[in-house]
């Protein structure tokens, strides 16, 4: 008996050794981990600490992720259009203990990344978070030094703080003019892309010319001029390849291999005098969705879906806003005219795993809500600060989703949560 | 069990663990192990595995045993069994997977490497450190700074218990 204990916990020593020595072994462990769990075990001990924050490592776990469908939205951030509150907030979407997203309260290290990227004196003056892709965020901030302005593009990740400053592109054009997206694919090299497009010679009905950047360069590499309708190009949708843009008659898009434009044919146009029909376009899941309205005063509309074979629109839920507009009488406002308007703004369109969880949630005054488009029924997610400002003003994109990976951005090995950090 | 003039017809492998204890498996059950069947490639029939136990072996050649009479009818029964398989103490799966890394089964690694992970993933980095009699080599300020750097993974109640 007692022999056999001894070995027993020889045995056990040996596996433990084996395990802790053996750096390929451990990170095909931590490898099967959420990003929080790893950033979290980082303090177990330094050799932990070394191997996740390895830019190799990082790689393989997002490509992990990626090829295990892993990486999925826990949360968004987001802008509330109703209010003029600037302020980004952000919502967990998970059912399990994490209450919060990483914050993005990060002026400080913004600055800090602008020195060391060679300036002086840098005041940031505004910031914004324009698009998402796969747990990355693209952001614009403007800059003033000297007392010239300069607006650049920054790629985050808000899961390890890992960030990348983009180098100028056109800088002839009008930064109104100049739009960046992100394409984020971590399962290949080279992990992530970033797509200008800018119309060329300033105004809207210009051609546009596009260039893509990619980790490891200094400089963006020019694809293509195209002419293209009316429209912005900036809070592109990636989706099934390509990034995607709402116009009023068509939608362009850019296919990411090919790396050219193409168009797809939008649906019917809706009857109306109001001038922000559409209210939504996003992604979930492998989903496109769009949702138009005819007016300010619209109670009922659909939300449509994209078919990826046939490139069409079609109806797949339709919301009828009754049942949330009697639990929350402050959505109806009386204007001048004597007209009942809603206010109400469209984050996301949210796809459960079964039907019965799919959701729109929307903010109105004062809170989040998620209105469940099978089931109809109300769920307040959280409150909101500020008040619903007196013109209505809407986005087709305002809210970001948050998926956790640990993708190192930077071409460079930086220990990104470091312990000489400061 | 075989009947003997089966046994005779098949070809045998006897491994020896690193508590010197001798199994004989058949040949095409064991070179679902790429270490042993490199060896089988060169000739060998006794196979002496100094970095396995005994214990770990057993539990090994039982489980290259069911998964080299893989059908398509018994789908269903070898999923049970990998899961009362990886249902055993964090010290077993341990043992396991550092067999299973020495000897090269693949299926086998993934299977150990994802439930340990899944078992894991929701631990305070404390039980982690208990789990995996890993000694802290942090000083109490080191640890602090990277717990406030990384405050958002931190937050919420995370789950202490060491099984």
């Amino acid at each position: 008996m007692e022999e056999s204990n001894m070995h027993k916990n020889l045995a056990v020593i040996a596996a433990v050794d084996v395990i802790a020595s053996n750096a390929d072994l451990l990170s095909e462990i931590l490898l099967r981990l959420p990003a929080r769990s790893l950033i979290r075990f980082s303090i177990v001990c330094k050799r932990w600490f070394n191997i996740i924050t390895r830019r190799q490592f990082s790689l393989s776990h997002s490509r992990t992720l990626a090829l295990s469908n892993g990486l999925s939205p826990s949360g968004i951030y987001f802008y509330n259009c109703l209010t003029k509150l600037q302020k980004i907030e952000s919502l967990s979407l998970t059912d399990d203990n994490v209450i919060s997203l990483p914050s993005l309260q990060f002026l400080d290290e913004l600055t800090n990344i602008i020195i060391i990227n060679g300036d002086h004196i840098v005041e940031v003056d505004e910031f914004r978070v324009t698009q998402s892709c796969n747990g990355l965020l693209m952001c614009l901030f403007t800059t003033t030094s000297d007392a010239v302005t300069t607006r650049k593009g920054f790629v985050y990740n808000p899961a390890n703080k890992a960030s990348r400053v983009l180098p100028p592109v056109y800088e002839n054009c009008a930064d109104e003019f100049v739009y960046y997206n992100l394409i984020s694919d971590p399962s290949k090299p080279p992990y992530y892309k970033v797509l200008c497009v800018a119309r060329i010679d300033n105004n809207w009905y210009s051609d546009i010319d596009a260039s893509v950047y990619e980790p490891g360069s200094d400089s963006w590499r020019r694809c293509c001029t195209v002419s293209a309708p009316e429209m912005g190009f900036d809070s592109g949708v990636f989706w099934n390849g390509a990034i995607h843009w709402i116009g009023e008659y068509v939608s362009l898009y850019f296919d990411v291999n090919s790396e050219k434009f193409g168009t797809i044919i939008m649906p019917a146009k809706l009857q109306g005098q109001c001038t922000q029909k559409i209210r939504y376009f996003g992604e979930w899941g492998g989903h496109l969705h769009l949702i138009q309205v005819q007016s300010l005063s619209t109670k009922r509309f659909s939300v449509l879906e994209l078919d990826k074979d046939t490139l069409e629109w079609s109806v797949k839920y339709r919301v009828h806003l009754d049942r949330l507009i009697s639990a929350f009488p402050e959505m109806v406002r009386k204007t001048a005219l004597h007209d009942t308007q809603y206010a109400f703004s469209i984050l996301s369109v949210i796809r459960g795993e079964n039907e019965e969880n799919s959701v729109l949630l929307l903010t109105i005054s004062g809170k989040v809500v998620a209105y469940n488009l099978v089931l109809k029924t109300v769920k307040v997610v959280r409150e909101l600060p500020g008040k619903v400002a007196n013109t209505l003003c809407f986005n087709h994109t305002c809210a970001y989703q948050y998926v956790e990976s640990l993708n190192p951005i930077g071409d460079k090995e930086v220990k990104e949560y470091s312990l000489n950090q400061g | 069990m075989a009947s003997t003039t089966e046994t005779k017809q098949k070809k045998m492998l006897i491994l020896k663990s690193a508590d010197n204890d001798e199994f004989e498996i058949e040949e095409s059950v064991g070179v679902q192990s790429e270490t042993i069947k490199n060896l089988v490639e060169d000739g060998f029939t006794f196979v002496p595995l100094p970095n396995v136990y005994t214990k770990a072996l057993i539990k090994i050649i039982d489980y290259l045993k069911k998964h080299a009479n893989k059908t398509d009818s018994n789908d269903e029964e070898i999923k049970t069994f990998d899961k009362d398989f990886v249902n055993t103490t964090f010290d077993d799966l341990f043992e396991l997977v550092s067999a299973a890394n020495y000897l090269h089964i693949s299926c086998l690694m993934n299977m150990l490497c994802q439930t340990i992970a899944d078992r894991i993933k929701d631990k305070s980095p404390e039980a982690v450190r208990k789990i995996f009699h890993i000694n802290c080599d942090y000083t109490p300020e080191e640890e602090a700074k990277i717990r406030k750097a990384n405050a958002q993974a931190f937050e919420g109640q995370f789950d202490e218990s060491l099984d």
